[in-house]
C-alpha cells in the first residue's frame, strides 16, 4: 500500500499541476521529503532550511496530525499514510519580522 | 526594473525614453529587494523572498517576460550555524569570468555561483572572518546588501554589512579585511572604530572606477581609491543620513543623494522630498525639487535610485509609497513616471 502526499499552496509552483503524488514507500517524513527531491529537484530547500529542519511557514502533517506534535521530520510513516505539506496561514505583519531594506 | 514588496516591474522604452510599457508584477505578492541587469548574456536577475519558501534567486532571458528560479537556492552549509533568511542583493560577475554571480544575505554572508545563479556556495572566508561573532544587526537585520566586483580584477571584491562595515578582499574571497577608516559610528562608544559602522549603500562609478560614494548611517563619503581610504563629503547637506546614492554616467563628478533626518523619524528634511547633486564629488551640494511637491514625505530604500546611460543622464527614483520619480535631465526637473506601485525597493536602470 503506498503513502499519497499532497501539496498546496507556493509550492505547487515546483510541482506543477501534480498536487498529489504517490510512493511506495518512505520510512519516514525526512525519506518522503528526499524521494520528493528526486522527483522534483529543488523543492527540498522549500520545505527544509539547510539545517534539514522544516521551514518556520511550512506545516507538514502525518494522518493529519502536525509533525510538530509528533516526532518532527523523523516521524514515522507507515503503509497508507497521508501527507500534507501546507503553508501557514498568517496576517498583519511581516514574515520576517525585519525592516524593508 | 523595479524590485518592490510585491513584485518586479519592467519597464521599457524605446524612443529616447517618451513612452515606455510596463510589465509585471511577476512573483505576484513577493518581496523582490534587487534587481540587476546582467549585460554578460542580457538577463534580468532578481532576488525573491517568498516567507514560504524561503529566499531564492531567479532568472529571466527575455527581459522580464518569463522567469525561472534557480536549481538550488543559497543556503548555508551543513553544520554551520546561520540560516539564510533574506537575499538582499544579487550582482552579475565581470566579462572575464561568465556565468559568476554574486549574492548578499541576512545573515550577514556571500554567496558565489559559477552557472549563473543556479546553484550558490558560501564564500567561506568571509563566514570565517575572526570577528563575525561580534557582528550585530542593525535596524534592518544583519544583511550584506552591497557588493561590488572590481571590473579590473575579479579576485578584488568590496561588501557592505549593515552595522559591520566595508569589507575588501584581493584573494578572490579567501580573506578579507575592513575598509572602515574615518567612516564615523556616532551610535558607538568609539566614534571611529575599526569597525561596526553602517554603510547603507556603495556605487562605483563605472568610468572611474577606483571611484566609489558611499551613503552610510552617519555620513556621505567618497573614495578614490577603490575603497582604501574614505574622504567625508557631508558639506551643505541637510541631514548626514540617508539611504541611496548614484552616480552621473555622463559626468564622473556628479553624484547624486536623497538625504533623511535620522532617528525615529526617517523622514525628508524640512518636511520636503528632494534630491540633492553635487558636481564637484560631494563638495557643494545643490537641492533639485523641481517638479516636485512643495510638501511631501517621500522615502527612498537603499536601492531606490538609478541613472541610465542615456545624454542627458536619466535618474530615478523609487519611493517607499509606489511612485517612480524621473528626470530626463539629470534631476533639473522631475516627473512621476510610475504612480501607485507596492513600496518600491529597487531601482535598476540598463541599456538592453
Amino acid at each position: 500500500m503506498a503513502l499519497s502526499v499532497h501539496i498546496a499552496g507556493h509550492l505547487k509552483d515546483y510541482t506543477g499541476a501534480s498536487v498529489e503524488m504517490e510512493l511506495a514507500e518512505a520510512s519516514d517524513v525526512m525519506d518522503v521529503i528526499r524521494q520528493l527531491d528526486a522527483k522534483v529537484p529543488g523543492i527540498k530547500d522549500r520545505i527544509l532550511d539547510e539545517h534539514d529542519r522544516t521551514r518556520p511557514y511550512v506545516n507538514i502533517f502525518v494522518n493529519e496530525v502536525s509533525i510538530r506534535d509528533l516526532q518532527g521530520e523523523s516521524t514515522r510513516t507507515q503503509d497508507g499514510a497521508v501527507i500534507y505539506i501546507l503553508p501557514s496561514v498568517a496576517g498583519g505583519m511581516t514574515f520576517s519580522g525585519g525592516e524593508a531594506p | 526594473m523595479l524590485g518592490t514588496k510585491k513584485g518586479v516591474f519592467v519597464m521599457e522604452s524605446s524612443d529616447g525614453r517618451r513612452t515606455w510599457k510596463t510589465s509585471g508584477p511577476h512573483f505576484k505578492g513577493t518581496a523582490v529587494y534587487h534587481v540587476a541587469f546582467d549585460p554578460r548574456d542580457r538577463t534580468i536577475l532578481a532576488t525573491v523572498d517568498n516567507p514560504i519558501k524561503g529566499p531564492t534567486v531567479a532568472k529571466s532571458g527575455d527581459l522580464g517576460r518569463t522567469w525561472k528560479e534557480g536549481k538550488r537556492p543559497p543556503r548555508f552549509p551543513k553544520g554551520a550555524e546561520w540560516s539564510a533568511k533574506q537575499v538582499w542583493r544579487i550582482e552579475p560577475g565581470v566579462e572575464e569570468e561568465p556565468g559568476v554571480v554574486y549574492c548578499g544575505v541576512d545573515p550577514a554572508a556571500l554567496f558565489k555561483s559559477r552557472d549563473g545563479g543556479e546553484t550558490w556556495a558560501l564564500v567561506e572566508g568571509l563566514y570565517n572572518h575572526e570577528t563575525r561573532p561580534k557582528w550585530n544587526p542593525g535596524a534592518g537585520g544583519l544583511c550584506l546588501h552591497t557588493i561590488m566586483v572590481d571590473p579590473r580584477d575579479p579576485e578584488t571584491v568590496l561588501v557592505a554589512i549593515s552595522a559591520v562595515g566595508v569589507l575588501k578582499t584581493v584573494d578572490g574571497g579567501e580573506t578579507w579585511s575592513f575598509r572602515n577608516e574615518n567612516l564615523l559610528a556616532d551610535f558607538h562608544p568609539v566614534k571611529y572604530p575599526e569597525y561596526g559602522q553602517c554603510p547603507h549603500h556603495l556605487v562605483r562609478h563605472p568610468r572611474r572606477p577606483d571611484v566609489i560614494y558611499q551613503q552610510n548611517h552617519c555620513g556621505q563619503y567618497r573614495s578614490d581609491d577603490n575603497g582604501e581610504t574614505w574622504k567625508e563629503m557631508v558639506g551643505n547637506l541637510p541631514s548626514r543620513f540617508g539611504f541611496p546614492v548614484a552616480v552621473d554616467y555622463n559626468d564622473p563628478k556628479r553624484v547624486y543623494v536623497a538625504p533623511e533626518v535620522s532617528g525615529a523619524e526617517r523622514l525628508p528634511p524640512d518636511d520636503r522630498f528632494l534630491v540633492w547633486a553635487s558636481d564637484d564629488e560631494g563638495r557643494r551640494w545643490e537641492a533639485l525639487g523641481e517638479g516636485l511637491p512643495k510638501r511631501s514625505y517621500y522615502t527612498v530604500y537603499r536601492e531606490g535610485m538609478d541613472t541610465d546611460e542615456e545624454d542627458p543622464s536619466g535618474v530615478y527614483v523609487g519611493t517607499g509609497t509606489g511612485q517612480l520619480l524621473f528626470s530626463r535631465s539629470a534631476g533639473d526637473r522631475w516627473t512621476v513616471l510610475a504612480d501607485a506601485l507596492p513600496p518600491i525597493y529597487s531601482v535598476t536602470a540598463a541599456t538592453a
